[in-house]
């Protein structure tokens, strides 16, 4: 499949080689960190400049990434192994359970020990305001982790790329800004980078979207401890276009994120007037909506992810279905960095070594959507919600957690600490399938559980 | 912020995250505060290290699947990240290069421990020099043995000028007698006089020659 050993060694980034970053979100930061850490390993080295014109310190609309800012369990402890400590400064809350509502009552699911392994981040500057509480984003964390690694930031937005003598240009207002041994396209989607890629013509589309919501509430500190405590709060609802929300308490204000099929405005205030949500809020008069937006969500990865001396990552590239985007940041750009830095950058080497992690989130997702498509029924039956409640209720009286099943099965999913495909065989569980159908022929026998 | 509100779990002063000897499950990554690694020894706890934010520990039970080789007990209060073996080895396999860091600490131990041991030996040496004393030099000898094996009375003897009999130059526990004398070729020590080798004994109490 390789062209001949002169081409492809053609391809091997040489010493002093300039990288162009467009993006300077997670897989921006995470692709310059590695390779550049790879890079010293060898005694290589690399110019990596990251063209984000975004500024992460500031608050408001300005420094938002419009997310809903959870880092997953595995995220946390495997940026932690790395040497990525994620200082208290970037956490917005530790978190230890969740608490997953219906229409049908509430479940709780706790980490063992309650130690708070999942974190919740700004990746911004948060909310109007919010900067006067000393905190970091968590992109700035991240950009300024790759700046000292040896990165240099510019705040300049990237309009064009041409290949000239096969190697690629960048324009900013036609300026020439440089020539690129590699370019590394890790915007978000949505902005509208993708475009100047889809205009290379390599085969490269944008990713298909949906619409999500995220609302920022703003309460004081104690409502948000007494309300949400170290605890997610997961909705599973029987609405057809919402797949779940979430509550994220941060500080202050608790983020909700809505996820399903284009969710519009109107869906969120229909959300926020269920009996159910205003039951986990505090009174009206306690909170008040300081931002809401609409921003667009990756959920089918692009086919042609690289192109020689170009590769896409984060979500420009492919994701995880709605969860962990971070930690498929990490994973791709991590990829990224491997094969530039150990391979080369052609796009048989990017074929090789690249692919295989792009595409098994690919795939990965189409297990998500089945494991979705089960939940979907189960929140759309009330008999099934009923079930599916007093399972993990009496689950969490079991002292092995490997008989946890049914628990297990929420936490991975919803907290993005395992990959969908091995969460799948958990779901063919004999002995869990009998304990739902028993359950929920209870609640159908008694009416209620 | 408050501590409760953070990452990891909260431990106060004095709290032991694990014992030396235990199975180890989880390697650790200190998010505030301070850890003490001590060894314990005939002579009471050694401290070996203290580790600090950013710091992680207990990573050599996970892959040499011996017992903790240390005691790690928090000192003032720390938050702690555990990391479960099980979910570390899936993620090792599935990415290589996550053991690059960990290698990292391992080996600027490993250069810290060399650096320590050439000081170590060069000061025993130097010690042994400037130790005129033969008693001395036997009560060093018998700290180091005390080191090495826990025992409740020990002594080290010397022949005497005329060979004829042993004398006590060190001692420790409740039957040491420096000033007994033994014939040559007596107990255990005679025995060992005479055959030219070392022995260990666990319980001279069942010896015929004590």
């Amino acid at each position: 499949m390789h062209r001949d050993n002169e081409v492809a060694n053609a391809f091997a980034l040489r010493d002093g080689s300039n990288i162009a970053v467009i993006g300077g979100g997670p897989a921006g930061s995470f692709f310059s960190i590695f390779a550049l850490k790879m890079a010293r390993m060898l005694d290589r080295e690399f110019n990596i400049t990251i063209f984000e014109p975004k500024d992460f310190t500031q608050d408001g609309p300005r420094g938002c990434n419009r997310c809903g800012g959870i880092i997953s369990e595995l995220l946390v402890q495997t940026l932690a192994v790395e040497g990525i400590n994620l200082p208290d400064s970037v956490i917005r809350k530790g978190i230890h359970s969740y608490k997953l509502h219906t229409n049908h009552g509430h479940v709780y699911i706790a980490t063992p020990d309650f130690e708070r392994t999942i974190a919740t981040v700004y990746r911004g500057g948060g909310p109007k305001g919010m900067m006067k509480e000393g905190k970091e984003s968590f992109d700035n964390f991240l950009l300024t982790q790759a700046v000292k690694e040896g990165a240099v930031h510019e705040s300049l937005r990237i309009d064009r790329i041409e290949y000239k003598n096969k190697r690629p240009v960048l324009f900013s207002r036609n300026d020439e800004i440089m020539e690129a041994g590699l370019v590394v396209g890790a915007f978000g989607v949505n902005s509208t980078t993708a475009k100047i890629f889809e205009d290379l013509g390599f085969g490269y589309k944008e990713p298909s979207t949906v619409t999500a919501a995220i609302v920022e509430i703003h309460m004081s500190k104690d409502i948000v401890l007494k309300y949400f405590g170290n605890s997610i709060h997961l909705f599973l609802l029987p609405d057809r276009g919402i797949k779940f929300a979430a509550m994220i308490p941060k500080g202050s204000y608790v983020t909700l994120c809505i996820l399903g099929q284009n969710i519009s405005a109107g869906i969120v205030n229909d959300f926020l007037n269920k009996p159910v949500v205003k039951g986990v809020l505090p009174k009206t008069s306690s909170y008040s909506i300081e931002c809401r937006c609409l921003p667009k969500m990756n959920i089918r990865a692009p086919k042609r992810p690289f192109a020689d001396r170009l590769v896409m990552c984060g979500d420009a590239g492919s994701t995880r279905l709605f969860k962990d985007g971070l930690g498929a940041a990490y994973l791709m750009g991590k990829a990224a960095a491997k094969t530039a830095v150990f391979q080369g950058v052609s796009k048989e080497h990017f074929q090789k070594d690249y692919h295989p992690v792009y595409r098994s989130i690919v795939i990965d997702n189409y297990y998500g959507k089945y494991l979705y498509a089960i939940i979907d029924i189960c929140r759309g039956n009330s008999i099934l919600t009923k079930g599916m409640l007093s399972v993990v209720r009496k689950e969490q009286d079991i002292f092995f957690d490997r008989r946890k099943i049914l628990s297990s099965i929420l936490w991975d999913m919803f907290t993005g600490n395992e990959r969908y495909r091995n969460i799948f065989p958990k779901a063919l569980d004999l002995r869990t399938h009998l304990s739902l159908w028993k359950e929920s022929a209870k609640a159908l026998v008694k009416g209620e559980i | 912020m408050k501590e409760g509100e953070l990452l990891g779990r909260s431990y106060s002063n004095g709290e032991i995250i694990f014992r030396e000897g235990e199975k180890g499950e989880a390697m650790y990554v200190i998010q505030a505060g301070k850890v003490k690694i001590t060894k314990s020894t005939a002579s009471g706890d050694v401290t070996i290290a203290t580790l600090e934010s950013g710091d992680i520990f207990g990573e050599m039970s996970l892959f040499d699947r011996l017992p903790r080789s240390a005691t790690a007990t928090v000192y003032g209060d720390a938050r702690i990240l555990s990391i479960d073996k099980k979910k570390l080895f899936a993620s090792i396999d599935k990415d290589p290069t996550l053991v690059f860091k960990i290698l990292e600490t391992m080996s600027k131990r490993i250069r810290r421990l060399n650096e320590d041991f050439t000081a170590l030996k060069k000061n025993r040496s130097g010690i042994l020099k400037i130790s005129f004393s033969v008693e001395d030099t036997c009560n060093m000898i018998l700290e180091e043995a005390r080191n090495l094996i826990k025992a409740d009375n020990g002594s080290v003897m010397l022949l005497t000028d005329d060979e004829k009999s042993l004398s006590i130059k060190a001692a420790f526990g409740t039957e040491a007698d420096s000033k007994l004398k033994l014939a040559v070729w007596d107990g255990i020590a005679g025995d060992v006089i005479r055959i030219g080798r070392a022995e260990l004994v666990n319980n001279v109490t069942m010896d015929s020659r004590f």
